[in-house]
């Protein structure tokens, strides 16, 4: 055989050879790859088969959509959207039935977030129905693979009546907030409106009595003392009525400051000591602990001592009231015991109650209506404390007020409280009317009060008088006053404490005098006052030798300056 | 009848077998890819080039210029149905220029040489590139898990021209060396069975195309 046939012939059996083992490994390997294929695709078709009635049986309204036409929904979405069968959604377009907002078509911020590649989790929008109708929504979607396509699984939850009672929860609570406001506006009204006349009816009255000193007949002296003890339990009636209302209300404000707790009680024991000698009762007061401050409403610190301490003397007939005040660690406690009636074991726990007494019906043997002790609960709680009672019947009863100390000084160093004062007066020339008397200006717009008021003062002081801001500021402007005596409810658009803040402003005034005298006797009143500019505060009604005290002592301050 | 007949019976019979799959290309013609349609197309070339060469050798006229012609259209077609069934781009970019270093050293061959001298060169270089893209084709085919291989038309046709250039590449090369010895038509045998295999495998690629067509589940194999 040539060599040329040798050579065709072992080169092409070797490639062939090479060829076919290509080819041989090339099928082998393909079916190894496909077989594994074929078994992964039989997983998924097994996954998605499990996937396809889990949907079907879930609760949820689900629904799985291709770049909006829905591909598969269960009988909860079909039952959302008010179809009766799935192929009229199948392949409809869900994105077009979807909105962030209908009235608000531009801003559909939804489906913008669902054509993209991306993860929503509770996003609220709303859903149009088959029938038109419009629903309130809270959509979740996850990108997936369905049927080899990249795909939306969509939960849709129906929050249209979770939406609709949220609506009336916001419309109730703007009710509410209404209603307290009006109740604040009310008790504030209604504070003002019988504080100002019993305030003429105490004043005159005193004006009566001491002026026709002498001259009454012995039983007009016990008429118009009658007047006057009448009108004092009137006046802290109404104050208990509206402050147990503003409490409820929610309105009243504890304003905190640091208070020397041993000298305020003691003030307070003086106030009620006439009281307890007309009774012929001792009123006795001891302290252990001259140093404690206390950081506390000082409204509420007087109202809660002075409601145990008065239905101490009430309720004793004869003995003595003791109040003792002492410290245990950082607690500093003011114990109020009497040698009174006491009370029964069953009426303890009811005794910090609203409205309860003893004690009802017509025989009952003391008055009142049953709110000094609830009241004094409230305020002690207010102010971190805590407010006990112990009790025999027929031997008497101890109350003991508790509160956290802010600190216990030496008492040497407690120089001053840090309260909003009445702003110190610097060295002030007091002009004088022509008759030799200081000019005062007295800013009320209640026509009787003027009346009474002027009736008052005129024998010491240069009355003017302004009804309004503008009028006062004229007189000001005018006349070289002395001393201001400011309402705070003014008529006009102007009020006294934007009369009195204009005052401090204006550098001609700086160091007038200016005594805030007003029917609004909540401690916010006070506070917004003091830090308007006035030097002092008199709410209605109030002793009238007081207030005069009071404007001696600014004028007269100044006389020993000037 | 002699050796001489019989050979060339098996020749013309080898030869005219290319009309199988041409024919089942045609029965098929919808449901072909886009490669399967480039190789129908080279199939009808490739059987009118051949009536065509067999007319002329029966008129006593040279055809081998004939041949020569078909080479480089042969190389551009079965090239770019390779390129389509290849998903990787460094194979797809080395077809192409696998196709124009074909056509640049055709010609250049072919007018250094001239017709009945360069015949043999031609050849073996259009062999030596069929069997390394048809190898790259394969490989290809591998990777298209979704599908069995024996329903892949890609695999029956790089199948076919790799055992066809493989099996000539040696015949293809020695073929002037051959001419001068008087069994050189024994040698030439080969090249007919090998055309017949070739045109069967041919044949499985259509055929693969119309199965494809049964499965549901056959994703699409053009690019």
């Amino acid at each position: 055989m040539p060599e040329e046939f040798v050579v065709l012939i072992s080169g092409t059996v070797v490639l062939l050879t090479l060829a076919l083992g290509i080819i041989a490994v090339i099928i082998f390997q393909q079916r190894k790859v496909y077989n594994i294929q074929q078994r992964n695709l039989e997983k998924l078709a097994e996954s998605e088969k499990r996937y396809r009635r889990l949907v079907k049986l879930s609760p949820f309204p689900l629904a799985v959509t291709v770049h909006g036409p829905i591909h598969l929904v269960n009988d909860a979405f079909l039952k959302l959207l008010g179809a009766s069968t799935e192929e009229e959604l199948l392949n409809t377009n869900l994105y077009q039935r979807l909105q962030t907002d209908f009235e608000h078509p531009d801003s559909n911020r939804l489906t913008v977030m669902l054509e993209q590649d991306m993860e929503i989790s509770n996003v609220k929008g709303q859903l149009e129905k088959l029938d038109g109708q419009i629903i309130d929504i809270e959509l979740s979607a996850v990108p997936m693979v369905f049927d080899e396509q990249n795909a939306r699984h969509i939960v849709i939850r129906d929050i249209t009546q979770q939406e609709r009672q949220k609506a009336e929860l916001i419309l109730a609570k703007e009710r509410a907030e209404q209603s307290d406001k009006l109740k604040d506006a009310f008790i504030a009204n209604i504070s003002h409106e019988i504080r100002t006349p019993l305030h003429i009816i105490i004043g005159y009255s005193n004006l009566i009595t001491n002026e026709l000193s002498g001259q009454f007949y012995p039983e007009m002296e016990t008429y118009f003392q009658s007047i006057r003890r009448g009108s004092a339990r009137l006046m802290r009636t109404v104050e208990h009525i509206l402050n147990i209302s503003s409490i409820q209300v929610g309105t009243f404000q504890v304003r905190p400051e640091e208070v020397r707790v041993s000298d305020r009680v003691e003030e307070l024991v003086q106030e009620l000591r006439s009281l307890a000698q007309r009774k012929g009762i001792q009123l006795l007061f001891t302290t252990e602990s001259p140093s404690a401050i206390l950081y506390v409403d000082r409204y509420c610190l007087d109202q809660a001592v002075s409601n145990v301490v008065d239905n101490a003397i009430k309720f004793t007939k004869q003995g003595e009231v003791r109040v003792r005040v002492y410290n245990i660690d950082r607690r500093v406690c003011i114990e109020i015991s009497d040698t009174g009636i006491g009370m029964s074991p069953e009426y303890l726990p009811k005794v910090f109650s609203v409205f309860s007494q003893e004690a009802t019906g017509y025989t009952r043997p003391f008055d009142g209506l049953g709110l000094g002790l609830s009241l004094t609960k409230r305020y002690v709680e207010m102010n971190r404390g805590s407010v006990t009672v112990k009790s025999r019947k027929g031997k008497g009863s101890t109350f003991t007020l508790q509160f956290i100390a802010d600190r216990i000084e030496d008492r040497s160093e407690l120089q001053s409280i840090l309260a909003p004062q009445p702003a110190p007066l610097e060295p002030y020339v007091v002009p004088k009317d022509a008759s030799g008397k200081k000019l005062v200006l007295f800013v009320e717009d209640d026509e009787e009060t003027q009346e009474y008021m002027s009736s008052i003062l005129s024998r010491d002081y240069a009355i003017r008088i302004a009804s309004n801001a503008e009028a006062a500021w004229a007189i000001l402007e005018r006349d070289p006053i002395s001393l201001v005596l400011m309402d705070l409810s003014l008529q006009g658009e102007e009020d006294g404490i934007s009369l009195t803040k204009r005052i401090r402003k204006d550098g001609r005034f700086d160091d007038l005098p200016v005594i805030a005298v007003t029917a609004h006797a909540f401690p916010k009143d006070r506070i917004q006052s003091i830090e308007a500019g006035c030097n002092a505060y008199f709410s209605k009604p109030f002793q009238i030798e007081e207030l005069k005290a009071t404007m001696q002592t600014f004028l007269g301050e100044a006389d020993s300056r000037s | 009848m002699d050796e001489s007949a019989i050979f060339r019976t098996i020749h013309y019979f080898t030869t005219a077998s290319v009309i199988l799959p041409l024919l089942f290309g045609m029965l098929y013609w919808r449901h072909l890819d886009r490669g399967m349609v480039i190789l129908e197309w080279n199939l009808l070339l490739n059987l009118s080039v051949e009536l065509l060469g067999l007319f002329m050798a029966l008129q006593q006229m040279g055809n081998l210029w004939v041949y020569n012609l078909y080479s480089p259209i042969e190389v551009i077609l079965v090239f770019l149905a390779f390129r389509i069934w290849n998903e990787h781009r460094i194979v797809r970019n080395a077809i192409l220029y696998g196709i124009g270093a074909f056509i640049v050293f055709w010609a250049v061959i072919l007018l250094m040489q001239g017709n009945e001298q360069a015949v043999n060169i031609i050849l073996t270089f259009e062999s030596v590139l069929m069997v390394i893209f048809a190898v790259a084709t394969l490989f290809s085919a591998l990777n298209k898990d979704q599908v069995p291989i024996l329903k892949n038309p890609a695999f029956w046709v790089s199948s076919a021209y790799l055992l066809y250039f493989a099996g000539n590449l040696f015949l293809f090369a020695m073929i002037k060396a051959l001419f001068v010895l008087s069994e050189w038509k024994n040698a030439w045998i080969l090249h007919s069975l090998l055309n017949l295999v070739k045109n069967l495998l041919l044949l499985g690629g259509f055929l693969a195309c119309r199965k494809n067509l049964s499965s549901s589940s056959a994703a699409p194999l053009s690019s």
